[in-house]
């Protein structure tokens, strides 16, 4: 319907329906930010709350956005041998009795996830996998008749909690990222040795600490202003995980990490009190002075992020 | 007759080329969803192979949803007999009492034969099925603590009974109500996939999801 302005300059002659188009679309924003005029919130002001959904005693989603985790990380060659030799010294457990080959093993994998929402909401949650493997008692100093546990196992319930690979957020979804570090448990004890040269004599190698199994973080390779590494830690700068955005409605986004799990081997302490390290000719462990080798546990790895 | 006029012409120039970029839509995908259907699946569908649990948290506090499924597979024993064995798999899951934050989902690979909440299925009258971690500002900063747990009184959902099956979208949400434990209640719903359209001009979520990780067990090959 044709309707007239008055003003005080010439008439203008104004089509009230597509003025209000105009003004929707400009208000729609093509898609733009200011597309979020138009969410679920704005649509129950305009339908009264029960516009659309007047059948079903609960709402649907609008949409749904699956973020889903594979864990393709595998133990390197060298501590699966050694995870092999616990095994046969009956000092290994948390192995899933279906396994039947170690190079089946998948490490543990904790990582911590954001969801952010387009209206700036959002949720963290954490995904794990992988197996629980762990070394089991270790002894350090002279053997005695009575052997005492000396580090003493901590016990970690994300190695028993329930795995989560998978989750579905509502739409809709604007960012996802990893919110922290991703940790992987090395499963075995790592050895700190001194190494003593005297003037006369055998080298003399010690223990100066032993670190339990444990969870730990994956971190970035330090570089400097060139970019150039200057210590390689476990991932490139150039792998680091970035955020996924711009999801549509409907997407799925998928984070793959891949990469091996790995530890220095070093040649065991002198006289160890036990016989299982006294008969390896290299334990997991470093030199103290091998800054190098301490940065590359727990291994290498490369993170791939998908949406799809 | 309808007289346009050149006022006219502008604005439906505007809904034509009003794309500004890939999508030449004025609205959300999620938003066309909500009115219309059609634009992505609510329902994972059975060539997909998964059940969707979707937990909404209607109330006022952080709750954590303990949700299992449970399998069972006929399997031999050692003596050659056919026995049921029976897997559950349970995932714990936390939402917040904001919008959009307070419903989280899960995808269970079919076959699956009961699912419910709490570890135990089997006893919902006592075993705690959610767990209350009181009222949060800040999905960051959440109790480490597990909360108080509360039965959820509901009954499992049961495939062999017909409750539900492979493809469908079963719902769980919990309002609050002086009727139930703890001053919650928990109702169960279910979206059949039979329901639902089968073509969709958005993505199709569940499918893709599939693909997706059957792709990464032929690159483990």
């Amino acid at each position: 319907m044709l309707g007239y302005a008055h003003g005080s300059f010439a008439r203008l002659r104004v089509c009230w329906p597509g003025l209000a188009v105009v003004l929707i679309a400009l208000l729609a924003g093509c898609n733009l930010n200011l597309a979020s005029l138009f969410n679920p919130s704005f649509v129950d002001v305009v339908a009264g709350g029960d516009g659309t959904n007047q059948l079903a005693s609960i709402e649907n989603a609008s949409g749904h956005v699956p973020v889903l985790f594979v864990n393709n990380t595998r133990f390197a060659t060298e501590l699966t041998s050694y995870l092999e030799e616990l095994q046969q010294a009956g000092r290994l457990s948390g192995i899933d009795p279906e396994i039947t080959d170690l190079r089946q093993l998948r490490p543990r994998v904790r990582m911590p996830v954001r969801v952010t929402f387009s209206n700036e909401n959002f949720f963290t949650f954490e995904f794990v996998d992988g197996d629980g493997v762990i070394e089991q008692d270790v002894f350090s100093g002279a053997e005695t008749d009575d052997a005492e546990l000396v580090v003493d196992v901590p016990t970690d319930s994300r190695l028993t909690e329930r795995d989560l690979t998978r989750l579905v957020a509502t739409c809709d979804v604007a960012q996802v990222e990893i919110d922290g570090n991703v940790q992987v448990f090395v499963p075995v004890f790592l050895r700190t040795i001194d190494v003593a040269i005297p003037d006369f004599g055998a080298v003399v190698r010690t223990v100066e600490q032993i670190d339990p199994p444990q969870f730990r973080p994956v971190l970035a390779d330090e570089v400097n202003d060139d970019l150039t590494v200057t210590l390689t830690r476990n991932y490139s700068i150039f792998d680091s995980p970035a955020p996924v955005e711009g999801l549509r409605c409907g997407a799925v986004v998928g984070i793959v990490l891949t990469g091996e799990v790995s530890v220095p081997f070093t040649g065991p302490e002198t006289d160890p009190g036990d016989a299982f390290i006294a008969a390896q000719d290299e334990v997991p462990g470093y030199v103290n002075t091998d800054n190098t080798a301490v940065a590359t546990v727990p291994g290498r790895f490369k993170f791939l992020f998908q949406a799809r | 007759m309808l007289r346009l006029g050149r006022f006219g012409v502008l604005p439906a120039l505007l809904l034509v080329f009003c794309g500004c970029g890939d999508n030449a839509s004025l609205f959300s995908d999620s938003f066309r969803n909500v009115i219309s259907g059609n634009v992505v699946p609510l329902t994972p569908g059975e060539p997909s192979q998964f059940v969707l649990v979707r937990m909404v948290n209607n109330t006022r506090q952080a709750i954590e949803f303990v949700v299992t499924a449970q399998k069972q597979a006929l399997t031999l024993d050692d003596q050659g007999n056919p026995v049921i064995e029976s897997t559950d798999e349970t995932l714990r899951m936390r939402t917040f009492p904001v919008e959009t934050a307070n419903e989280v989902g899960a995808l269970f690979d079919c076959p699956v034969t009961r699912i419910g909440l709490g570890e135990d299925i089997n006893r919902p009258f006592s075993e705690p099925g959610i767990f209350l971690l009181g009222e949060v500002d800040d999905p960051g900063n959440l109790p480490i603590g597990g909360g108080a747990g509360v039965p959820s009184n509901v009954f499992p959902l049961d495939s062999t009974a017909g409750n539900f099956g492979c493809g469908d979208t079963l719902i769980y949400r919990v309002i609050e109500s002086h009727e139930g434990t703890g001053s919650l209640k928990v109702e169960t719903f279910v979206l059949p996939w039979s329901t639902q359209p089968t073509e969709f001009t958005g993505p199709h979520t569940f499918n893709n999801a599939r693909i997706f990780l059957e792709e990464q067990i032929v690159e483990e090959q």
